[in-house]
């Protein structure tokens, strides 16, 4: 563990399995918010999506899992300091989605590093579309009748 | 009534109180029979022991994935598709459960009023006469001693009953019954279908035949069940009965004549033996206290649990002591294994089915596309056993025949080959050729 994760600092949700600082809970809070971001619509902090990534990881993830995820923490923590020089926590919005650019390319990016991302990326989004606000709000999930279409028209939206 | 060692009556005992128990005990009660139907595990009465039946996808803590703590701790169980945070209460969890798998067997139950009824497959395909008559034609096991003919009748009253919806395809290898209207196949399961019945005469797509209520009849409604509502939620239960399990069928039928005892929390410790009747008079019961039931002289006893068929043991059939009660000697007295015991089995869902399955159907917690919530049951199954018509060969049997010649061609050599060619490194390379003998 870099000394950066071993400050103190309650994080807001319990965790048994997993140990995640403040430092490492902001971090987790920046990147949802940053994948996620608040707009006219609710976004990763209004739905506390870092709680729910790093609970599923806590809970849900297997031991193997879990270190990988937290390897990928340190290590993402660390290429974010190199690249923007604060930290991605403290980076502006244009150095943030910069490096989320990168990461997405997959360009000089260790690996641990993107599937880090990548875990908390789908799990952020998976606690966005199984929010109440999204099955209430977006797509209304009907509890019945279930709809079952058999054929439905392909729409191009580019078009 | 505060008795606890009384000596309890009846014209006909059923041991165990899912698909076949209540199927057993509603038949009883309807002809008149005072009927104890016995159950190891708690009750759970139609919809109001559904507890997660109306919670909506964002109630679950997990998103509907089971916790990872739990699946180390169950590994057999978390295989069931089903085994979900839905749905995992109603799980026998592997510890409660141990037994020893001579072959690999994934024995997945369910120990309550219901038992695995409330979260099976719903797949609900007639045999034919070519697996009536398999085992005589190929000479495996021992010949049925029925043939389609006798059980027709059979499956036709089962299925008015139980409500099974399908297509008449005028398959001989899966013969048509009593059918609800079935859902319909999508444009891709039918260019599939069309593509499939271009290029083979003797292959078919079909609408899987499930155990849902689509369009309900009379006696479905009489049940005080209703149409299936397509929540593709079944495994926590379904408050509409919109299919067929044990306890919104046929329990609460049987309930309705009075001549039902239903009794929960009773684990059957052995069969009553009389010698000198030569036959079986009664069980002993584990429940909150000892104690003994018994069938009146000409009564009946039924067991009706659904034992490790494929390994060939019948849970309640051999005189080894059962999971979960080491040295109690549940199962049947050795004595009685000669006895007039009925058994009655579920019969295995789609066994040996070669099924297909495509991305549109997609359960989940019902997080997954909206439009597509068609029963699971309602998958396109493509009719065709591997071992089904005279002249097949199960492809099992065939590659182990295969590496035997490999490995006497290859010399010493070959034990390394033989070890890659085993089940389990085989295991990919198997599913590849059961999607090329579609």
């Amino acid at each position: 563990m870099p000394s950066c994760l071993q400050k103190d600092g309650k994080v807001s949700i319990p965790l048994n399995n997993i140990k995640v600082d403040s430092d490492g809970n902001e971090l987790m809070a920046s990147l949802t918010e940053a994948i996620l971001p608040t707009t006219n619509t609710p976004g990763a902090k209004s739905l506390s999506s870092h709680a729910f990534v790093l609970m599923m990881v806590d809970e849900c993830f297997k031991k193997e899992e879990q270190e990988k995820f937290m390897r990928g923490l340190q290590q993402f923590d660390e290429v974010a300091r190199k690249k923007t020089g604060s930290g991605f926590s403290a980076a502006d919005a244009k150095q943030k989605s910069e490096l989320l650019t990168a990461i997405e390319a997959k360009k000089d990016i260790p690996a641990e590093v993107l599937s880090f991302y990548n875990a908390v990326k789908s799990l952020a989004i998976q606690s966005f579309t199984g929010s109440k606000y999204y099955l209430t709000e977006v797509r209304k999930y009907d509890m019945v009748p279930g709809r079952f279409h058999g054929c439905f028209p392909v729409v191009d939206k580019k078009m | 009534m505060g008795v606890t060692n009384d000596k309890l009556n009846f014209d006909a005992i059923v041991i165990g109180s899912g698909l076949s128990g209540g199927w057993a005990a509603k038949e009883f009660c309807e002809k008149g029979f005072k009927t104890l139907l016995l159950e190891r595990g708690r009750d759970v009465k139609h919809i109001k022991d559904y507890p997660t039946t109306n919670m909506y996808p964002w109630e679950f803590k997990h998103g509907g994935q089971v916790p990872a703590k739990i699946q180390e701790e169950n590994p057999i169980v978390s295989r069931c598709y089903a085994f979900r945070e839905d749905a995992m209460h109603f799980f026998v969890k592997d510890n409660e459960h141990p037994y020893v798998q001579e072959k690999p067997f994934d024995w997945i139950r369910g120990y309550q009023v219901g038992g695995k009824s409330i979260m099976w497959a719903r797949q609900t395909q007639r045999w034919s006469d070519y697996d009536f008559e398999g085992p005589a034609r190929d000479g495996f096991a021992v010949d049925w001693p029925i043939r389609y003919k006798d059980i027709a009748p059979w499956y036709s009253y089962v299925e008015k009953f139980v409500g099974i919806s399908g297509n008449k395809d005028g398959l001989d290898s899966l013969p048509d019954g009593e059918f609800l209207p079935p859902w319909e196949l999508t444009c891709v399961e039918n260019y599939f279908k069309d593509f499939i019945s271009k290029n083979y005469k003797d292959r078919h797509v079909i609408y899987a035949r499930c155990a849902h209520l689509s369009k309900p009849e009379p006696i479905h409604l009489e049940q005080g069940r209703g149409q299936c509502q397509g929540r593709v939620l079944c495994q926590r239960g379904c408050p509409f009965g919109g299919y067929f399990n044990a306890n919104s069928t046929t329990i609460p039928w049987a309930q309705k004549t009075g001549n039902l005892t239903l009794r929960p929390f009773s684990v059957v410790h052995s069969i009553i033996y009389d010698e000198k009747k030569g036959k079986a008079t009664g069980v002993r019961v584990i429940g909150v206290v000892l104690d003994e039931a018994h069938v009146a002289d000409r009564g009946l006893l039924v067991v009706a649990q659904r034992g490790q068929d494929r390994l060939g043991h019948h849970a309640g059939v051999h005189g080894e002591p059962a999971a979960g009660l080491e040295g109690a000697g549940q199962g049947v007295d050795e004595r009685a294994r000669a006895v007039p015991v009925h058994v009655a089995e579920a019969v295995p869902e789609t066994e040996g089915g070669v099924e297909g399955r495509f991305p549109g159907q997609v359960a989940d917690v019902g997080l997954a596309p909206f439009d597509s919530r068609r029963p699971a049951a309602g998958r396109p199954e493509p009719p065709r056993r591997r071992d089904l018509l005279p002249g097949d060969v199960d492809p099992r049997h065939a590659q182990a025949a295969l590496r035997e010649r490999q490995r006497e061609a290859a010399g010493p050599a070959g034990d390394v080959q033989d070890a890659l060619a085993r089940p389990e490194a085989q295991a990919a390379r198997q599913e590849l050729d059961l999607v090329l003998r579609l």
